[in-house]
């Protein structure tokens, strides 16, 4: 029971790293940016890549790969959303950014095939036991770094200059833009920090299991549910639900079996969108509305 | 020959499958990602029941019809008070849930194997089986959809919807019920899918689920979009345009696989392309949302 619970609570630190990364898009560019699924496996195959193709040592792999993401990231925004956004609704943008990440899985699998790649760093015998509970090496990897990076996110928009710009612009773009923001550079700005969270995350994945084309989106959907059960508690309610839904996956799977994990987190997104009736991602609304 | 006819078929399917999504996307302004999933139930129901009832296909057709109408009314209820983005996630949720069951209820649905040997449908005593039957077939069905739904987006109903979308207080303060519009909406287009699928499982005589996934409600989508939401030409334009273009990638004689993420990247790039410049699509004058940004 404790072991699940050291599982779930690895796997959620993973969901957690995207969903933050999605979160912040979502409140400051204020759409469903789909296509953060592509920066996930980008991440993955960039590093596997670098390191296992061109051959470069593993920390410096995984540094270019995460940075080139966060660049790739930025450009797609500078160059695609940013010109569209002047005339376009979310749902368009929705559509275009599901458009993009269809057009971008599909040139991984180009390029990569659709075989699995994985890049293994340490044996899955390297453990820690602590009492009836096991720990590997990589799960400890994934925990903290994503507890690192969160901690260093929420610290970084609570108390520096930079930080409150970007809350102010995800509370009201055109009242930002009054006080003197750079809104556009701001939004660039998250799109980068956004999208080398979903790179490292895609990275943490592969060390573990197969990466594959479609790896992005599976993460991405769990962040989704995520974001959405958490959104009005901010980074602390999505913390939690993706803590939540990584150990209910591993409930899921030790009792029903691997295969119904999505339908359970997606039922249980379903259940937050019937109990919370008609205001949905209400502060998401209002906020587009008078933005 | 038999060719042409297999690709006329299938224009003719996904014709009415994005008429019917543009009933709701087009005409009511909410976009639905869980289309497939209609077309998904519509097409187990009538497999199942001409597999193990042994039923003619006209009845299939109205079970799978009503199946997948009382399952748009299950999901509608309560999704449908949810506002754009918010639905569009909650009817994603409804595409991988309906996909999973599909995928892995293995006693009744088959799992991945899917379910093989469906007999050849009965219409009016004629059994079809020939290509030309099937164009026939889904030529009468596609074209009774696209004429239903031209006179249902006329009248009084269907201005309802329309005015919903451009804005939702208003038409209730003309007294109508919207909310209740837009169900009946969402369940016609969700029977509509269903018939579609019937047709499709009919015409395979073997489904699985890799028919039904998130890519297809998206290629659905791409063909409204593409064609014009909103408009009543636009799905047919978007099906012939998407649906007989990939053909050609054939003739260039690529490797399967290849061709395959080539075709399915083509069409994200359509997607994007279309959304970029011209969000109203080839011959439509909606385009998502607008009325949220005046100006």
């Amino acid at each position: 029971m404790l072991q699940i619970l050291v599982n779930g609570v690895a796997a959620g630190a993973r969901v957690l790293l995207v969903a933050v990364g999605f979160y912040l898009i979502l409140r400051v560019a204020r759409f469903l940016h789909l296509a953060h699924a592509v920066f996930i496996t980008a991440g993955a195959y960039l590093a596997y890549a670098l390191h296992r193709m061109v051959g470069i040592p593993f920390l410096p792999a995984i540094c270019l790969s995460v940075v080139t993401c966060g660049v790739l990231g930025g450009v797609v925004e500078a160059m695609l959303y940013r010109p569209a956004r002047k005339t376009a609704s979310s749902l368009v943008l929705l559509l275009l950014s599901l458009g993009l990440y269809i057009a971008g899985q599909n040139i991984i699998s180009l390029v990569f095939g659709d075989a699995p790649v994985i890049i293994r760093q340490w044996a899955p015998s390297t453990t820690f036991a602590m009492g009836s509970v096991t720990v590997t090496m990589h799960q400890v990897v994934s925990i903290l770094v994503a507890v690192a990076l969160v901690c260093a996110l929420a610290v970084f928009l609570q108390s520096t200059r930079t930080g409150r710009m970007i809350r102010a612009v995800g509370s009201s773009g055109s009242l930002a833009r009054v006080t003197g923001i750079r809104v556009d550079g701001i939004i660039v700005l998250v799109f980068v920090v956004g999208s080398a969270f979903a790179a490292i995350a895609g990275i943490l994945a592969c060390l573990e299991v197969d990466a594959t084309p479609s790896m992005g989106l599976g993460m991405l959907m769990l962040s989704l549910v995520a974001v959405i059960a958490g959104w009005p508690q901010g980074l602390i309610g999505i913390s939690v639900v993706s803590m939540v839904l990584g150990i209910l996956q591993h409930l899921t799977a030790y009792y029903y079996g691997a295969q119904w994990q999505d339908v359970i987190a997606f039922g249980f997104l379903t259940a937050v969108f019937v109990l919370r009736g008609r205001r949905g991602m209400a502060t998401f609304d209002s906020a587009a509305a008078s933005g | 020959m038999d060719y042409i006819c297999h690709i006329a078929v299938f224009v003719f399917l996904y014709w009415a499958l994005a008429a019917s999504l543009n009933l709701i996307a087009g005409y009511t302004g909410i976009l639905s990602i869980g289309h497939s999933a209609f077309y998904g139930v519509g097409a187990y129901t009538a497999a199942l029941l001409s597999l193990h009832l042994q039923t003619p296909f006209l009845v299939n057709l109205v079970c799978a019809a009503l199946t997948c109408a009382a399952l748009g009314l299950l999901v509608g209820g309560p999704t449908l008070r949810l506002r754009g983005d918010d639905f569009v996630v909650a009817s994603f949720a409804f595409q991988i849930i309906i996909f999973n069951i599909l995928n892995n209820w293995l006693i009744v649905t088959g799992g991945p194997m899917g379910l093989p040997g469906i007999p050849p449908p009965t219409v009016l005593g004629l059994t079809i089986t020939s290509r030309w039957g099937f164009v026939v077939l889904s030529g009468v069905f596609a074209v009774t959809v696209a004429g239903l739904l031209a006179i249902v987006v006329r009248s009084p109903f269907g201005r309802v919807l329309q005015a919903s979308r451009e804005d939702e207080v208003f038409p209730a303060a003309m007294g109508k019920n919207v909310f209740l519009s837009k169900l009946l909406a969402f369940v016609i287009s969700a029977a509509i899918a269903g018939c579609a699928g019937v047709i499709y499982a009919h015409y395979i005589r073997y489904i699985d689920p890799s028919s039904f996934t998130l890519m297809e409600s998206v290629f659905i989508i791409s063909i409204v979009v593409f064609g014009g939401a909103g408009s009543l030409w636009g799905p047919l334009v978007g099906a012939v345009v998407l649906v007989v273009m990939p053909e050609l990638f054939r003739f260039i004689g690529l490797p399967h696989g290849v061709a395959a993420n080539l075709r399915q990247c083509l069409y994200g790039v359509i997607l994007a392309a279309c959304m970029f410049w011209r969000p109203q699509g080839l011959v439509g004058d909606y385009s998502f949302g607008r009325e949220e940004k005046p100006k």
